[in-house]
């Protein structure tokens, strides 16, 4: 069930007539709970169990850990214990397999046959979100920062609420527990401003992500399947659209995922932070992470980096922290060493910036929109990219020293950059205030423009959906 | 792709952002302006799209453009036979076309077919391939079954919701598959109301351009796929001494629907140049299902070039492991197929008619 689907769309309205026709909290907010199960096991039943068992670790160990005084030993071990659980759940379904594979290979240089064999344990979706939103309620009830909550119903309900259990945006517990206990109403405010966020998140998802995917997945999909189009075969052009593509695909497929969700709470009173704040118009790395995922940048930041020294400590200390946070934030995204090398890269632009550039940004806004635009796109190219081979070789593309082939994309994928550009100004650049749109709150205007914005997104809307590209993180 | 995607986007992305919270007003007019709204847009949608030939592609497509490529190879006369599964794999269009020169006709066989095609979406693309190709086939043969004459909606017992199930419920066919489903033409009256409710939200979902410009590609962009799919393993035990069964057959014409479906096209192909429209249908180990084409040759075919399977002789041959499933032929089937349907054609005499 993704978002864009009739099948998730059938089951949003049920709930949502379901939620509202209920005057009780409680009845409400079982059953937001149940369709979160349903939700999830819509997935894959199988794994309700595994997020059954995050959630009433996580209950029992911040009530356990709060019936502490602080400093206790016993606090202090049941915050390890709990931590070391959740990230236990992580190692095994998402890492076991990379880690065991990369000591197989690392072995097997030095002529050592270890004689195991890579196991192919499925990944359970989501389990990277709400086991962070596991471990930061943990935490959070630890440092004493929140008050832990004694029912378990709740903390199930904040671990896995459907809107935002596969792909985020990561909630935090301070901000989500509050508003269980708010009395809600339905409002006209309410409603549209869920459909406001619900219609551009979908604009973003079906009308372009997805459309955008035929430019990528050619190329960076089929590298190295046999009798399609080799990587080599693609002209240097063609690898640089591709690439810009890829940077036009996960931005929309992600923030509109995000806003898809922010909406959808919204419906049922909740609100959830952005996820996203036009990313591509930022004019430095530093900028472009306050902007993109801002979720998890600021879950690291809380954390990884701060409780690592963060930068009040030495400069070596605090570009070693900037790096451990960018890594461990690539490895994040997946298992493979090309996300390692990714987040290294980040590291390295992070800690340069910080190293070079003291105060406001020393670049003017438009060298530094440039240089850090150019930055972040070439480094999409190992996140995306199958191997470090492939990634030389798109790499390569972007110098002009490679021999390109003679495959070519059609040229409509430059496209992609005044799209992007499009979505800014209108986000957050001088459009957003243009008094043109001021008037589409008339209502004729309104139902009329919605109207057109459905016959347009309707028409564009791919019948082959693609799942949301974070969902495998 | 086509730039009318990007032009789409931007418009839609200028309103989503534009779109915040309506003051109020009356709700009939709320109503209204909405309706007006989606109604303007997708009639400039289909408009944009048929100005530029743009379709959601399908398979059918990729077969269509296949057999466009097929045609442009030489001015030989086309003899073009459209079907379902049967005919995809049975008719092998370059070993029809091989033995009827040996037998001195200069005619090229080209294969128009997919897995679960209506009689009305197989006339779309029969018309799509003569467009395209801006040939006249001198013969036609259109396929006949007696599954989708008796199930009007016949593509939903398959599949319902994707690309092709939509993209063939356009009004026109919308109107003829009601027509059938008045008729009876459906599986009891569950059946009937279940195929009149899928074919209700499928036409909605066409009238609206879903996926039109999302999945759809100008018909010259769409990558060429040869229809004939030849197998050589069989996909499920079949009982092939049903080939020597043998029933009844008694004369009759087909349900009203698809007889005036039929009828129309007869009309529009003759008058498009077509010399002369054939039916037939590859061999199925149902006996039943074969008796069905022999009744319709003695009735309502009986003006037309009919080739039914029900003949012992071919049947004979086929009673052997020639059979991918029981409503398939394996490639060695198809050889012995094509080789008696060679003969069954000039025998028919339906060349001589066309030249």
């Amino acid at each position: 069930m993704i978002f864009t689907d009739a099948t998730f769309l059938i089951f949003l309205a049920a709930i949502f007539s379901g939620y509202w026709l209920l005057q009780d909290k409680e009845e409400r907010l079982s059953l937001l709970l149940m369709a979160s199960a349903i939700f999830y096991a819509w997935w894959d039943w199988r794994f309700l169990s595994l997020i059954g068992a995050v959630i009433l670790v996580s209950w029992m160990v911040a009530k356990y850990a709060a019936a502490r005084r602080p400093g206790d030993e016993a606090r202090r071990l049941a915050l390890i214990g709990g931590i070391v659980f959740n990230l236990s759940v992580i190692a095994v379904f998402k890492y076991f397999g990379f880690f065991a594979e990369s000591a197989r290979a690392m072995l097997s240089t030095v002529g050592v046959d270890p004689g195991w064999t890579a196991l192919n344990i499925l990944l359970p979706v989501g389990i990277s979100f709400y086991v962070f939103q596991a471990i930061s309620y943990i935490v959070d009830v630890a440092r004493g920062d929140l008050a832990p909550e004694p029912r378990l119903r709740r903390v199930a309900l904040y671990i896995a609420f459907f809107p935002q259990l596969v792909a985020g945006p990561i909630v935090r517990a301070a901000s989500f527990f509050p508003q269980m206990e708010r009395e809600k109403k339905l409002t006209s405010a309410l409603f549209f401003a869920g459909l406001r966020a619900f219609l551009l998140g979908f604009a973003y998802k079906a009308g372009i992500a997805d459309n955008l995917a035929q430019f990528v997945d050619p190329i960076y999909g089929n590298a190295l399947v046999a009798g399609d189009t080799q990587l080599g075969d693609w002209s240097n052009l063609a690898l640089i659209g591709a690439t810009l593509a890829f940077a036009g695909l996960i931005y929309f497929d992600f923030a509109g995922y995000s806003l898809m969700a922010i909406g959808v709470a919204r419906w049922f009173g909740f609100y959830i932070p952005k996820n996203f704040d036009y990313p591509y118009s930022s004019p430095s790395i530093e900028d472009f992470w306050r902007r993109w995922h801002i979720s998890l940048s600021s879950w690291l930041r809380d954390y990884l980096y701060i409780p690592l020294g963060g930068s009040r400590v030495s400069k070596a200390k605090t570009y070693r922290n900037l790096m451990a946070t960018m890594v461990l934030g690539g490895l994040w995204h997946g298992a493979a060493w090309t996300f390692v090398a990714w987040g290294m890269l980040h590291g390295t632009a992070l800690i340069f910036q910080k190293a070079t550039f003291r105060g406001n940004v020393a670049l003017k806004f438009g060298m530094g929109l440039l240089a850090t635009q150019l930055f972040v796109l070439l480094t999409w190219v190992p996140f995306r990219a199958e191997s470090f081979v492939d990634t030389m070789t798109i790499w390569s593309a972007f110098t002009g020293l490679r021999d390109g082939g003679g495959a070519h994309l059609s040229v409509w994928v430059w496209m992609v950059v005044p799209l992007i550009a499009l979505d800014a100004l209108l986000g957050r650049g001088a459009l957003k205030r243009l008094p043109s749109l001021s008037i589409l709150r008339r209502p004729t205007l309104y139902w009329g423009s919605l109207g057109i914005l459905s016959g347009i997104l309707l028409a564009l809307y791919p019948l082959e959906a693609a799942p949301f590209v974070y969902f495998q993180f | 792709m086509h730039w009318s995607l990007f032009i789409l986007a931007a418009f839609g992305l200028v309103l989503a952002h534009g779109l915040k919270l309506p003051l109020a007003g009356s709700r009939a007019a709320a109503v209204t302006a909405f309706l007006a709204g989606l109604f303007v847009t997708a009639m400039a949608v289909k408009s944009l799209a048929a100005a530029n030939d743009i379709g959601r592609t399908t398979d059918f497509d990729r077969y269509v453009n296949a057999a466009v490529a097929t045609a442009a190879q030489d001015d030989a006369p086309l003899i073009v036979f459209t079907g379902a599964s049967y005919s995809r794999n049975g008719i092998d269009p370059e070993r029809l076309t091989l033995a009827l020169r040996e037998r001195g006709y200069p005619h090229r066989v080209v294969n128009l077919s997919i897995e679960a095609a209506s009689i009305l979406e197989r006339d779309a693309h029969l018309q799509q391939f003569i467009d395209l190709s801006g040939r006249t086939p001198q013969v036609v043969f259109v396929e006949v079954a007696r599954d989708f004459d008796t199930r009007a909606a016949y593509m939903f017992g398959n599949s319902k919701f994707n690309v092709r199930a939509i993209e063939q419920f356009d009004l026109k066919n919308a109107v003829w598959t009601s027509f059938g489903i008045l008729g009876g033409a459906c599986d009891g009256a569950k059946g009937c109301l279940l195929d009149t409710a899928y074919l209700g939200v499928h036409t909605a979902l066409n009238l609206l351009n879903v996926g039109l410009i999302g999945g759809g590609e100008p018909a010259e962009e769409i990558e060429a796929v040869p229809a004939y799919d030849p197998q050589v393993e069989a996909r499920a035990k079949s009982q092939p001494e049903l080939a020597l069964q043998q029933k009844q057959v008694s004369t009759f014409q087909g349900p009203q629907w698809v007889r005036s479906f039929r009828y129309q096209q007869q009309r529009r192909l003759t008058a498009q140049g077509v010399k002369a429209i054939g039916y037939y249908q590859p061999p199925t180990l149902a006996p039943d299902a074969r008796a069905y084409l022999d009744g319709l040759c003695a009735g309502e075919f009986v003006e037309h070039a009919c080739i039914s399977p029900n003949d012992p002789v071919l049947m004979a041959q086929l009673n052997g492991d020639h059979w991918f499933d029981p409503s398939h032929l394996l490639d060695s089937g198809t050889a012995i197929y094509n080789r008696w349907l060679v003969e069954e054609i000039i025998a028919s005499h339906v060349l001589e008619a066309a030249e």
